[in-house]
């Protein structure tokens, strides 16, 4: 199922908390939505549910707007970053309301899953750990079988082992059933490793919106010792869009064409030099220090 | 019809009716302790209850389903609350819109299951009753349980629909609970506050009133949502009212729907979903609580003007204070200055407004030539305590009076009253004045003064609503229309005694007595018939119209009428009747200047009353013959001889005219 965002506008009174959000998923994949701490990324999460209605702008999904349409959101699964259960549910009651409200609900998968990691289906989910939770969600939202699912924080609690069993049933329903997953994430390693194309958000505002393949072809870290520093035609030349100097080591990103990379860099001599693919990381903390948001250090009295 | 069905979801309904089951237990125990179980044990001890609490049957029935609504009322606001408490968390929220399911059909859901869940039990309570009715001693009709289970089951569902509309609101379930006590109660605070702080700075306000429907707090009071529900369960249950409730209930749903429609979830942490209902609520309830706490301040440092109005700027403080502890559910509170000063304009445009209404309302005395008809009651003159009630039994005319001079007298005696209502009230000081006027456009004007001044014209004005037409107009047995209806007449005086008159004949011969010999009765000094009716003797008549309801009127009746004198001496002896034997003292005097005798009489204490007119003590010999010629049956208004004798039944009281000798002692005029 396409997911298409058009000119999303959502405020909190004064606070605009998603500004003219344009984004493109394409069907199959998984999607990674980076920012920072109150960049919005949940608001946009929800607003892509149709738990808000947008502003302006809307959401679609295979061209039909999602708010208050019952046909596209029996296909569109939210897990919130804090997994919701009613009081005294077990997760046995849980499938029989999920059962009753999503149509395609397998009882076969349920079944399956269940037994797989290993739940107690007649325990009161609100008494289990923060992971065991997850888990059932992950259950319940997978038996669903929908077409696109939602996840903020999906892996937050998981132990490694199962946090991988996860991915993986995301990972077969998205390669075998074409389910499109969008995923709110601070844990940039994971998501570079399952994603197959990220944005980043910050102050309400989409940054940044690239497939990951893409990301790799064009951006570059370069590792670079001179003898003497270079002036600053060497930047332009590399292409460098940030560069860090300490002593006579560069570090600098490269954007562009980053084939020719090596012939433009010796033509300068360097003692040594090592290109390098940049990490989800080092992209967020990049893009994001471009905004003004960057580590900086505070020493406290 | 694929609309109607696109609102039902089962799952929905189901998991709502999971949440409250346990609620719609709780109130089912409690209905059946209030109305089957109830009832067997008033049935058991019937004779008990009759005897010991004089209830009598439909009315143990009638009480025990008021009793039932009243916990009906307060079940279907908690079911109300507790099934909509899904859009008061985030996480179930987000959750519930998260899901494929239409917000008509989430509230449809919401609805049905309320609606079940105050059926079934109110179903299942009157088939226990269908049953039940025959194991009782008493009548307990089809008709009645039938009404009882759709009047209680509308009310509720109502009350329902009322409450889950208000959640639309807010997004917290205490401060729900707080907007449905507002939304059903704040009306009759607010006008309750305005009335009872504008009487205590203003004379004839009638916040209560002997006059029926005259007073300005009972509207309101009748047409609160909860006292109109619960009297429904009554004889006075009035359809229109139903009919309108329903359809104002019909109204609110179909906007709860749109509000639905229009709610953003993303408010849901924000204690309220409206900012402008929540800043008119503030202004509200804050000036409300100014009303109250001023009033209360103001009373009890009881000072000038300034001490008011301090009184009053501290009420509205405290009151803003505790208004915002509410609606932020913390008693940290935020304090925004721009919503401060607005409430405080608020405040002081209400006060002005109120000021100007209450003085313009209080000096209002209507023109005579726009009078049709006129009601008075004075504790001093004219009229008597009785309670204005307009029944069915009686004449359309009973203490209605359209006489075109005494309309003329009474707003004389109203201005006096109007003029002075301003004036500092002198406490201790009482002399009622209630006068209903009936207007030629069909509308009515009410005023009630507790201080009618006491100065020589204005106690003039008064003298002058004395007639033989009014006492006419004032009289129980004169005006009773449907004589069929009696059970019962009963003559009573002030120590106890009652004279019973039963039986169709014997009413209706003294009834025809009455009548024949009232003109002659009515000849003499009124006052002395006043005396006696507002202070020695009273009538009463009991009668059955509808259903086993025993209905009383009490009345005004002369005492001096042969038809009384003769009834009375029939069961006992007339001195015994009006406590003279059991008098301390009996003076004795021939009455020269009857004005000023009567007037002094009820104004002077007795050591002045008897030091200005010198009064005969009379010894036990003398009373001895005093009370033969009173069992005699020789009273007379216009002799000139009044008997005075102490008041057995006197206990001081703190109002200073209540020392006036005609409370502590009686009067009666002998041949």
């Amino acid at each position: 199922m396409k997911v298409y965002v058009r000119n999303v506008d959502k405020s909190f009174g004064a606070k605009k908390a998603v500004s003219n959000v344009d984004l493109y998923i394409t069907p199959g994949t998984m999607h990674g939505l980076l920012g920072s701490n109150g960049a919005g990324k949940t608001t946009f999460m929800k607003t892509l549910m149709g738990i808000y209605k947008p502003d302006s702008g809307e959401v679609m999904f295979d061209e039909k707007s999602v708010y208050e349409n019952t046909e596209m959101k029996s296909e569109v699964i939210f897990i919130q970053d804090i997994p919701f259960f009613f009081a005294s549910a077990t997760l046995n009651k849980m499938a029989e309301f999920y059962r009753g409200i999503y149509p395609r609900w397998s009882e076969k998968r349920f079944q399956q899953l269940t037994r797989h990691f290993k739940l107690d289906p007649n325990q009161n989910l609100n008494a289990l750990s923060k992971g065991m939770r997850r888990q059932a969600s992950f259950i319940l939202a997978i038996s669903s079988r929908p077409k696109v699912m939602l996840l903020d924080e999906p892996f937050d609690g998981l132990d490694p082992i199962i946090r991988q069993q996860v991915k993986n049933l995301l990972l077969q329903d998205i390669a075998s059933h074409n389910m499109t997953v969008i995923a709110s994430s601070h844990n940039l390693r994971e998501m570079e490793d399952i994603c197959d194309s990220v944005s980043i958000m910050h102050h309400g505002e989409l940054l940044f919106n690239r497939d990951l393949s893409e990301i790799k072809g064009s951006h570059c870290k370069l590792q670079i010792a001179f003898n003497q520093l270079p002036d600053d035609d060497f930047f332009e030349e590399v292409g460098a869009v940030h560069k860090t100097v300490r002593g006579r080591i560069v570090t600098c990103i490269i954007k562009g064409d980053i084939l020719d990379v090596e012939k433009k860099v010796t033509k300068y001599n360097p003692l040594m030099y090592d290109i390098l693919p940049l990490t989800l990381e080092e992209i967020f903390t990049y893009e994001m220090g471009e905004k003004g948001y960057e580590i900086s250090n505070i020493i406290v009295e | 019809m694929k609309y109607l069905t696109s609102l039902w979801n089962s799952t929905l309904i189901r998991h709502f009716m999971g949440q409250t089951f346990w609620i719609a237990v709780l109130y089912t125990v409690i209905s059946l302790v209030t109305l089957p179980l109830s009832l067997w044990v008033a049935s058991s001890n019937m004779g008990n209850v009759e005897n010991v609490l004089g209830f009598e049957n439909n009315n143990i029935v009638q009480t025990l389903m008021q009793v039932n609504l009243f916990f009906g009322i307060i079940f279907a606001v908690m079911l109300a609350i507790f099934t909509m408490n899904f859009k008061n968390r985030e996480s179930i929220s987000d959750f519930i819109h998260s899901l494929p399911v239409k917000r008509g059909s989430v509230l449809s859901a919401v609805y049905i299951v309320g609606i079940l869940l105050i059926t079934l039990p109110v179903l299942f309570i009157s088939i226990i009753l269908m049953f039940e009715r025959y194991i009782l001693v008493f009548d307990l009709s089809f008709g009645e349980i039938f009404f009882w289970m759709i009047n209680t089951g509308i009310m509720m569902i109502i009350t329902y629909i009322l409450t889950v509309f208000t959640g639309f609101f807010t997004n917290k379930l205490f401060i729900h609970l707080q907007l449905i006590v507002i939304l059903f109660f704040l009306p009759l605070a607010m006008w309750g506050a305005m009335l009872t702080t504008a009487s205590m700075m203003y004379d004839g306000i009638a916040v209560y009133s002997s006059m029926r429907g005259a007073d300005l707090l009972s509207p309101v009071i009748n047409n609160t949502f909860p006292v109109f529900a619960i009297t429904q369960n009554s004889d006075e249950f009035s359809l229109m009212k139903s009919i309108i409730w329903t359809v104002v209930g019909i109204v609110i749903l179909s906007i709860s729907y749109f509000l639905y429609m229009k709610r953003r979830n993303e408010y849901v942490n924000s204690n309220f979903t409206y900012s402008s209902v929540r800043y008119v609520l503030s202004v509200i309830i804050t000036i409300l609580g100014m009303l109250i706490l001023g009033s209360v301040l103001g009373y009890v440092l009881s000072g000038n003007d300034v001490v008011k109005v301090i009184s009053f700027v501290l009420g509205w403080l405290g009151s803003y204070i505790i208004v915002e502890m509410l609606f932020q559910s913390t008693v940290k509170i935020d304090i925004k200055l721009k919503a401060m000063i607005i409430s405080a304009i608020s405040a002081i445009i209400f006060m002005g407004v109120f000021y100007a209404g209450w003085n313009s309302y209080t000096s209002y005395v209507p023109v005579a030539e726009s009078v049709n008809s006129v009601m008075v009651y004075s504790s001093d003159e004219g009229s008597s305590y009785t309670n204005f009630e307009n029944k069915e039994i009686m004449s359309d005319d009973y203490l209605t009076n359209d006489n075109p001079e005494f309309i003329n007298d009474t707003v004389e005696a109203h201005k006096y009253a109007a003029e002075s209502s301003v004036e500092e009230v002198r406490p201790g000081y009482y002399r009622t004045f209630e006068v209903a006027y009936k207007m030629n456009d069909g509308s009515m004007v009410y005023r009630s003064f507790d201080h009618y001044p006491d100065s020589d014209e204005a106690l003039q004005a008064l003298q002058q609503l004395d007639s033989v037409q009014n006492l006419r107009t004032t009289d129980l047995i004169l005006n009773i229309e449907e004589h069929e209806w009696m059970t019962n007449i009963m003559l009573s005086s002030f120590s106890g005694e009652t004279v019973y008159i039963n039986g169709e004949d014997d009413m209706n011969r003294f009834i025809n007595n009455y009548k024949s010999a009232f003109q002659s009765s009515a000849d003499g000094r009124l006052d002395l018939v006043d005396l006696s009716s507002q202070n020695l003797f009273n009538m009463e008549i009991e009668y059955h119209h509808t259903g086993n309801q025993r209905e009383y009127i009490y009345g005004n009746g002369n005492l001096y009428n042969p038809a009384v004198i003769e009834t009375i001496s029939e069961e006992m002896r007339l001195s015994e009747f009006l406590a003279l034997d059991e008098a301390e003292r009996v003076y004795e005097y021939e009455v020269v200047n009857p004005d000023v005798f009567y007037n002094d009489f009820k104004n002077l204490p007795m050591e002045t009353f008897n030091s200005r007119y010198e009064l005969t003590l009379l010894e036990q010999g003398e009373r001895e013959d005093i009370e033969e010629e009173i069992d005699a049956g020789n009273l007379s208004t216009d002799s000139g001889r009044a008997i005075m004798f102490s008041n057995p039944y006197y206990y001081p009281a703190d109002n200073s005219n209540a020392q006036s000798a005609q409370y502590t002692h009686f009067i009666i005029g002998i041949e």
